[in-house]
């Protein structure tokens, strides 16, 4: 190989490498000043410095400053362009030009110096292309020698065209072999190889890959592929077993499921009718999916809003039977349990002592038979129980709070609120207490024992008015969610329906029944005052007492169309009797001299006011005046009877 | 969920149903060709491979199948939830409550009576 | 309080369909375990693999079957037994309930003594 003189040590100058290209075209121009010397220095100390020895016929400044580095070669340009040059202005152009000058100087020797020009330049050339100018350099020499003078130009050129030619392609050849052989190598002495191998290759092929190891296919055997088969076979029989048995599994589990299930929604289809509202919901404290029970009276005409009225339904374990467990949404009513909630009303009458300045007990409302413990109850009654206790208490629970609130503004009246679990209403003889008792064993215990008293019977009536009350209260507000529905349409703003409400909630429950107390006793106390200032003259048959007649306009004056409404209607007029404001009519007959008519009307239901009128026996209506104060109204009497009647 | 919906569901699972056992059925017959076809030495599977590939494949259509039962179940369920939860409330019997009004009267009549009359001075 | 007996029907029918459902998977148990009792060589075991075959595809004809009925007797039922979906039950009337039982305890407190 042509190659050969190249140190090992310096590595192989291969084609690829693009320091070489840089390097080369740099120097080959620069060179041309100097050849004639370095030739000669090359004939006289063939080993100097880094200068290759060689027995090349023409110039090659490529061969000649082959190996220098560039830090050696460019001082060594700079200084054989003199003193002042700086490399940096070293350009193509300047270079051109000369050589140019060159060529004008020595006109003799013109032609050898083109063709050396031209073989540098070619040089330059091929170096770009291929490197190793070195094997091309020889036959032009040759050709030089021989044929200097006979060959034209062209011809010239064609042949350094062939051999440029020839060059690459031997170069191509021969670097290729040197990766071939490189990669082969690399198994063995891997960095020896790596050395020869160009970035390329290095980059591209893992060393090693070259090597001539032989990779056995072994075809299966007979027993092979029976043992496959057998064993694919055995897997196939396996998962199908796990198959048949997972089913089999889920089947018996289930099965069990299934019982369960059908078992609790057999319970509940049982205790739960057509009317309860029923719905899915989550469990708050398990998270699980679960059952609500809606047992408020929101949707009956309610508007309590401190507890909406809503149950979980509950697998007691413990019990092994369905609980319903109200919701708490109200952070403030902290209870220990459930029981806590289980809270009633009882009324107690206290009659006063004469002459003493004190009470005793004389009647108490009895428990509601729903709070006495049941004695043998099966799973679906004890689960209506259940809703039936919710409801009796939150109802409870409610008309508790509509009486705190109603009693607030009868203060006046004789009403006082002990505190928020006691409200007491006081009589000139006898005073009642509505009390909010939480159910306990002991009450339980000892109602059973109490003996009847006197007054059990009021105090229960008592307590059934109220309940009945607040039921006639949801009925009006039922009936004003109804109009303003209608009125408004659809668009019933917010508004108006919320004033509506809050004017329909305007609790009548003490109200009314306290004003047919009072105005009893109003009557009376009129009554009496007739008697001593009028009835002495008179005989007291000619004592007509009524109650002003009812008027059943509120059924007959609009027309309703509306079922619900009429309903409603028909049932708060139901209660005319109780909540119409009490009007006592009362006739005095006084024979030939006339007639007095008295009307005692409560207005508010608590207060009295007195109207007294004189009809004297030509018809002739005298006076028309109104009293609120019985005092007033004896000395009115007197007068008319003084002046009239005597 | 509309009953349409709950249509479309039903079928798809019984269709569903029916193929995954079909599948499974299928593949233990099929697996007598890929023996014959390892007999020639073509499909060299590792045993690792059928042991997966097999197992995968029946297990896959084994919880299609469980799947496609609990799917019904729970069908069944939502339709029982249905008919206990959303049914419209008797009308009828409402209307049976309506009150007797003159009954009510008398009642409150005889309530101020015995209530009333017994807080009155003597 | 029972159901109205269409809702105990319906209720019942859904109870016999669930049980169906669950059969279906065992009827696939046992498929599959007479198909790996064929794949082993047990030929005679043919016949029960058919017929649990057989039950399998019948059990969730019938289950299907059934099940599409129910859903159809749910969309006939809206609007007149259930309510529309997306309407939330109301629990009305419970003012009406609580009326009629303090009229009687009032009637019945009345009456006593």
């Amino acid at each position: 190989m042509d190659v050969k003189p190249v140190s090992e040590a310096e590595g192989v100058p291969l084609l690829l490498d693009p320091n070489l290209f840089g390097l080369f075209s740099k120097r080959t121009p620069a060179d041309l000043d100097t050849t004639s010397d370095n030739k000669e220095q090359n004939e006289q100390q063939p080993a100097t410095d880094h200068l290759k020895p060689h027995s090349s016929l023409v110039n090659n400044p490529f061969e000649t400053y082959e190996k220098t580095p560039l830090d050696q070669l460019i001082p060594l340009i700079v200084r054989s362009r003199g003193q002042g040059f700086k490399f940096a202005d070293l350009s193509e152009q300047l270079l051109l030009n000369e050589i140019e000058q060159e060529q004008e100087r020595n006109g003799i020797e013109t032609h050898v110096s083109d063709n050396d020009n031209d073989i540098n330049k070619e040089s330059e050339e091929s170096l770009d292309q291929n490197g190793l100018p070195l094997k091309r350099s020889t036959p032009e020499a040759t050709f030089e020698a021989n044929d200097e003078h006979t060959m034209s130009l062209e011809k010239f050129q064609q042949c350094k065209r062939n051999t440029i030619q020839s060059l690459d392609l031997a170069l191509n050849e021969s670097s290729l072999a040197l990766e071939f052989v490189s990669l082969m190598l690399s198994s063995v002495r891997p960095s020896a190889a790596s050395a020869s191998m160009s970035p390329y290759l290095k980059k591209n092929v893992p060393a090693g890959t070259l090597s001539g190891e032989k990779v056995l296919l072994n075809r299966p055997s007979r027993e092979e592929t029976l043992q496959k088969q057998v064993i694919n076979k055995g897997w196939k029989l396996r998962s199908l077993e796990e198959a048949r048995s997972l089913l089999k599994e889920v089947y018996l589990e289930s099965t069990k499921t299934l019982e369960k299930e059908r078992k609790h929604w057999s319970e509940i289809s049982h205790f739960i009718s057509n009317k309860d509202v029923v719905f899915k919901t989550r469990d708050k404290d398990t998270g699980e999916r679960s059952l609500g029970f809606k047992y408020g009276y929101r949707d009956s005409g309610s508007s309590y809003k401190l507890d909406r009225g809503i149950a979980v339904l509950k697998h007691n374990a413990l019990l092994r039977k369905l609980e319903l467990v109200p919701i708490e949404e109200n952070a403030k009513a902290v209870h220990i349990n459930q029981k806590n909630r289980e809270k009633f009303l009882r009324v107690r009458i206290f009659t006063k002592l004469q002459e003493e300045d004190d009470y005793i007990l004389t009647g108490e409302s009895d428990l509601d038979s729903l709070l006495l413990p049941e004695k043998d109850e099966d799973e679906e009654d004890d689960m209506r129980i259940q809703i039936k206790r919710l409801k009796f208490f939150i109802f409870e629970q409610e008309l508790m709070n509509r009486i705190l609130k109603e009693s607030e503004q009868l203060f006046s009246y004789g009403v006082s609120i002990e505190n928020e679990n006691k409200v007491v209403i006081e009589f000139p003889t006898e005073k009642m207490e509505v009390e909010y008792v939480q159910l306990n064993d002991d009450i339980l215990l000892n109602h059973q024992q109490d003996a009847p008293k006197t007054n059990d019977k009021r105090a229960r009536l008592f307590l059934v008015m109220m309940r009945l009350l607040l039921v006639v209260m949801y009925k009006k507000q039922l009936k004003g969610n109804i109009l303003s529905v209608q009125q408004s349409g659809a668009a019933a703003t917010k508004n108006t329906r919320s004033s509506n409400a809050s004017k329909l909630s305007e609790p009548l429950i003490i109200r009314p029944i306290l004003g047919k107390i009072r105005h009893n006793s109003y009557l009376c106390l009129l009554k009496k005052i007739i008697k001593d200032s009028v009835l002495d003259s008179v005989l007291e048959k000619d004592l007509r007492i009524s109650p002003k007649a009812k008027t059943a306009e509120d059924l007959s004056a609009s027309k309703i169309f509306d079922d619900h409404i009429s309903k409603l209607n028909m049932e708060i007029y139901a209660f005319d009797e109780i909540l119409s404001v009490p009007e006592t009519e009362i006739v005095v007959d006084l024979a030939k001299n006339g007639r007095l008519l008295l009307t005692l009307q409560s207005p508010n239901y608590c207060n009295a006011i007195t109207t007294v009128k004189y009809v004297d026996s030509s018809e002739n209506i005298h006076f028309n005046t109104r009293f609120s104060d019985f005092k007033e109204l004896e000395e009115f009497l007197h007068f008319i009877v003084t002046e009239y009647v005597n | 969920m509309s009953t349409r919906s709950l249509l479309e569901q039903l079928d798809r699972t019984t269709e569903l149903l029916a193929q995954s056992l079909a599948q499974i059925v299928k593949f233990s017959s099929l697996s007598k060709d890929s023996d014959k076809i390892e007999e020639s030495g073509q499909v060299a599977e590792s045993v690792a491979t059928m042991a997966t590939d097999g197992i995968v494949l029946v297990n896959t259509h084994t919880s299609q199948l469980i799947k496609g039962i609990q799917d019904l179940l729970v069908m069944t369920r939502t339709i029982r939830e249905k008919w206990l939860l959303s049914q419209v409330p008797d009308k009828k019997s409402s209307q049976d409550r309506q009150i007797d009004v003159e009954k009510c009267s008398k009642l409150l009549e005889e309530w101020v009576s015995v209530v009333v009359t017994g807080t009155s001075p003597q | 309080m029972p159901q109205p007996e269409y809702i105990n029907e319906r209720l019942e029918a859904l109870n016999d369909i669930d049980k169906e459902l669950v059969i279906i998977l065992s009827n696939a148990s046992q498929v599959i375990g007479t198909l790996a009792g064929l794949k082993s060589g047990n030929e005679a075991m043919k016949p029960q693999f058919e017929s649990h075959v057989k039950a399998f595809y019948s059990s969730l004809e019938r289950a299907s079957v059934d099940l599409r009925r129910e859903i159809k007797h749910l969309d006939d039922n809206i609007g007149t037994r259930l309510l529309p979906i997306n309407l939330d039950k109301k629990a009305t009337g419970q003012d009406d309930e609580k009326l009629q039982e303090q009229l009687e305890l009032l009637e019945r407190e009345l009456k006593r003594q």
